[in-house]
């Protein structure tokens, strides 16, 4: 039972991505704009233009190009990056890594003091505490990720010289290891203020859910039976109630890191931080396709693998939930 | 009476006046045939995001053509659109706004007064994107680009200029500044050159460190991104690869080439030239440079064609050792007046004993497939590393024959412009690698430990017309159009008079002085002497006052 419907869900995600990647392939190149104008110079003479494109293959007509395409990507060859003149998956690799440790550190960091807090806030509801905290949250929120991070800059940098304005590593840091180069102090100094304005931004969506959820938890009667039996309020909140009301959140959580493998664009620009997002939008200003292309299936299959993840996790959350 | 008799007095003098100014227009606008209405024409543009002063350029310049009679359609196009349709058959364009960078080879005339209007580049993807084909033209393009004396090079290239400006193809619109900061207590000596402002080949050899701290760091907002020495083009790569590989001519500060690998070059005949390479330099890694490594590195490119470096080659013929064993002799096809300056400025000095047999050791089509190539040259500075999106840091060579005074060289990547100046200010950098907005330029001089630059460019923004079909294939339409080109008030409304005025086909920018064309022809501003010239050409205007074609001309 559990066996096919894995299988089926394998099958979907296979279609899908697919249909991804067919999307993507036509969508960049009915963008008005193309590689060649991007890399070319007037310094190139007309032959040398010609050449170029030759050596990209767009030469080719759209239906030999999009087969090739896909030929390609069934092998697992994204395609060489028209900019990079590398592997467009190595170009995202040299990337990746800085992305996913700023958006782990950011997301745990806003989960943890969102669902945290989000209980403590249904449980004092009504109290000016609750209200200040949903005023920041929402504060946090609707304000522009861009403005928050030029402000934290200004102040803990550019005032109080305690934060570095931007970058991931001091310049001319040599770390020992590859565990050196995102372990050491120096980029935990820089990785302070990205991944707070970052957290910031996300803290309102476990917070306002979990409040939310657990409102309407209070009312169910084993919450009661838990009173009866003499369980301590705090017990109550954390045991009964948060884990009752954590499947919303648990999705949010898994589509919110599903997301984040794309980066967060503005962040990154505003702390120079060298992340996806930025090399993804760069790619999509220089018509970089096999690089574009690349990127956005990644995301695709990243968001649907962790769409399955917290499936799989509302079994384990919910007893009662079986898989058919 | 006497009151309407006055009032049909002054009617018809001012109706007499209108008849003045117009030419007429009114008398003939029953003569007027639909078809020969001058029709509504295309111009490309930047979308202001990407470039707002180019944008404003082409609303202001079309603005003036809507007040005589022309209509317009301002076309914003994404960058690449525009680069690349402005050079494409079937070339659907009246006009275009581009700009022409300025890059290190550009000092010398040859581009700007060749490949820009020359006949042979007016093809589908060719650089002449105007359309000009004129034999005249052609001819003293020619002329200079085989003229070996510089004197009479020129005056050639003055004439080339003046001749094309009178063709009234192409408007440089106005020369602009560049604005960059350096950290003035950590270091003295920037170097400043047209065109690359402080962050040119010189700087970093010529600086000197003032505190413990000897490495300087190079703010810019992009990362490198390719480093293989042969399939590099973008700017930021060549800024890192020129100090890595030293080349046999360096354009000094003065903008005149200066021996580097070369000890010293002497023109034999037009066509025959022999430089001698200096003695005891070797490569980064211990290997000599020799005579052989200069040999192989032009027929490497001469058999590889490689898009970038292959225009800088494409003189040569052949290229011989000669017996002392020192000295190389370049044969050149024909006499090529930017060789010494342009190709042995450029061409960096490959290692032949690593590539020589890059193909076959690694499995390539091209030397340009290379991803990991060897970055072992013969330059001031030794490669170090390059962190992806983060930096790329280079070590002083110590034995180079005119060491750094620097111990390392960081170029780093701030993301923004913003955090290149907050670099700077932080002292997180030491200089900026590209120009500060002026609005950053102003910040920045107001921080007590920079220093701010203010460079002319050898760039400059411009309008090109094209000539291949009408209106604009009519001579005498484009140089009254040329009178439409408010150029101080460009400069003082879109750089705040920060600059200096262009005109047509001034492509030599005044901080190449030996080249700029003071004079030019002259097409001031004036919508009057337009409309005049254009009357007098045959032009009509209809009661609306819009232009039409003079009789039996399309």
């Amino acid at each position: 039972m559990v066996r096919s419907y894995f299988a089926r869900r394998l099958g979907y995600m296979v279609l899908c991505l697919f249909v991804v990647a067919t999307m993507v392939f036509f969508m960049f190149r009915m963008i008005p704009g193309n590689p060649i104008g991007a890399l070319m110079d007037p310094s190139l003479d007309a032959e040398a233009v010609k050449t170029l494109e030759q050596r990209f293959g767009l030469n080719e007509p759209l239906p030999t190009q999009y087969v090739l395409y896909l030929k390609n990507l069934v092998q697992g060859d994204f395609g060489t990056s028209f900019f990079y003149r590398k592997p467009a998956i190595e170009v995202l690799a040299d990337k990746v890594l800085n992305t996913i440790i700023l958006a782990v550190v950011a997301l745990v960091l806003a989960y943890a003091v969102g669902i945290l807090a989000g209980v403590w806030m249904a449980w004092r509801r009504g109290s000016k505490g609750e209200t200040v905290l949903i005023l920041l949250s929402l504060f946090f929120r609707s304000a522009p990720v861009f403005w928050v991070g030029m402000l934290l800059i200004m102040l803990f940098s550019y005032k109080l010289g305690w934060f570095p304005n931007g970058g991931i590593r001091s310049p001319g840091y040599e770390a020992s290891s590859l565990w050196m180069k995102y372990l050491s102090l120096d980029f935990l100094h820089h990785l302070v203020l990205p991944a707070l304005v970052y957290a910031l931004y996300y803290v309102s969506t476990p917070m306002l859910l979990m409040r939310n959820t657990i409102t309407e938890v209070l009312n169910e009667d084993f919450i009661e039976m838990a009173r009866a039996k003499g369980v301590s309020e705090t017990g109550i909140m954390y045991r009964h109630a948060a884990r009752n009301a954590l499947l919303p959140v648990v999705t949010s959580f898994t589509i919110s890191v599903g997301l984040a493998v794309g980066g967060q664009v503005l962040v990154e620009y505003v702390f120079g931080w060298p992340g996806l997002g930025r090399e993804i939008v760069l790619a999509a200003q220089r018509y970089d396709y096999p690089v574009a292309q690349a990127s956005f299936i990644m995301l695709a299959a990243t968001v649907m693998v962790m769409n399955l993840c917290a499936d799989i996790l509302y079994g384990v959350l919910d007893p009662r939930i079986s898989y058919q | 009476m006497f009151k309407k008799m006055i009032i049909a007095s002054a009617l018809s003098l001012s109706m007499a006046l209108g008849f003045a100014v117009f030419g007429g227009t009114v008398a003939q606008a029953a003569a007027l045939n639909p078809a020969d209405k001058v029709p509504r024409l295309t111009v490309m543009t930047t979308t202001p995001e990407y470039d707002s002063k180019r944008y404003e350029a082409a609303k202001m310049v079309t603005e003036n053509w809507k007040k005589i009679g022309i209509d317009v359609e301002v076309k914003p196009l994404d960058f690449t659109v525009l680069n690349l349709g402005s050079r494409s058959a079937p070339w659907d364009f009246d006009a275009f706004f581009m700009t022409m960078s300025g890059r290190t080879e550009r000092l010398d005339p040859d581009m700007f007064v060749r490949s820009t209007f020359h006949s042979s580049e007016a093809t589908d993807k060719g650089n002449n994107r105007v359309g000009l084909k004129d034999a005249e033209f052609d001819r003293l393009s020619d002329a200079q680009r085989s003229e070996m004396d510089p004197a009479k090079r020129r005056t050639l290239v003055l004439k080339a200029q003046d001749y094309v400006g009178e063709q009234a193809v192409l408007f440089t619109l106005w020369y602009p500044l560049q604005w960059s900061a350096g950290n003035k207590e950590k270091f003295k000596g920037y170097v400043e050159i047209p065109g690359e402002a402080i962050y040119n080949e010189w700087t970093p050899v010529m600086v000197e460190p003032l505190t413990s701290d000897k490495t300087l760091k190079v703010a810019i907002q992009n990362d490198v991104d390719n480093l293989n020495v042969v399939a590099a083009m973008s700017t930021w790569n060549w800024k890192v690869l020129r100090l890595v590989y030293d080349k046999l001519v360096r354009i000094g500060p003065k903008l005149q080439p200066v021996p580097a690998a070369a000890e010293k070059w002497k023109i034999v005949e037009p066509t025959v030239i022999d430089v001698t390479l200096r003695k005891g330099m070797t490569f980064h890694d211990g290997k000599p440079v020799t005579v052989e490594d200069v040999k192989f590195t032009f027929d490497y490119m001469m058999k590889w064609k490689f898009p970038y470096l292959k225009a800088f080659v494409e003189p040569v013929k052949e290229v011989k050792i000669q017996q002392d064993g020192r000295t190389i002799r370049f044969i050149l096809k024909q006499p090529f007046a930017p060789f010494i300056s342009n190709t042995l400025g450029t061409i960096p000095i490959l290692p032949k004993h690593i590539w020589e047999s890059a193909v076959e050791k690694n499995g390539l089509k091209s030397p340009e497939e290379w991803k990991d190539a060897s970055l072992v040259g013969s330059g001031p500075f030794k490669f170090v590393h390059w962190k992806k999106g983060e930096e790329v840091k280079l070590q002083r060579f110590d034995k180079f024959y005119a060491p750094a005074k620097i111990e390392a060289l960081i170029q780093m990547n701030a993301g923004n412009a913003e955090a290149v100046l907050g670099s700077l200010e932080t002292k997180r950098a030491d200089m900026s690698g590209w120009e500060l907005s002026p609005a950053h330029a102003e910040m920045a001089a107001k921080i007590p430990h920079l220093k701010t630059f203010k460079t002319p460019d050898i760039g400059w923004p411009y309008m090109g017309l094209n000539i291949r079909r009408a209106p604009f294939n009519d001579k005498a339409l484009r140089q009254a159009i040329a009178h439409t080109i408010d150029y101080k008030g460009m400069l003082e409304l879109l750089v705040d008079g920060q600059g200096t005025v262009g005109g047509s086909g001034k492509v030599i920018a005044p901080a190449v002085k030996y080249f700029y064309s003071e004079k030019g022809p002259a097409f001031a501003f004036s919508l009057e002497t337009a409309r005049k010239k254009l009357a007098a050409a045959g032009y009509r205007w209809d009661a609306q006052g819009k232009l039409y074609y003079p009789a039996k001309k399309k």
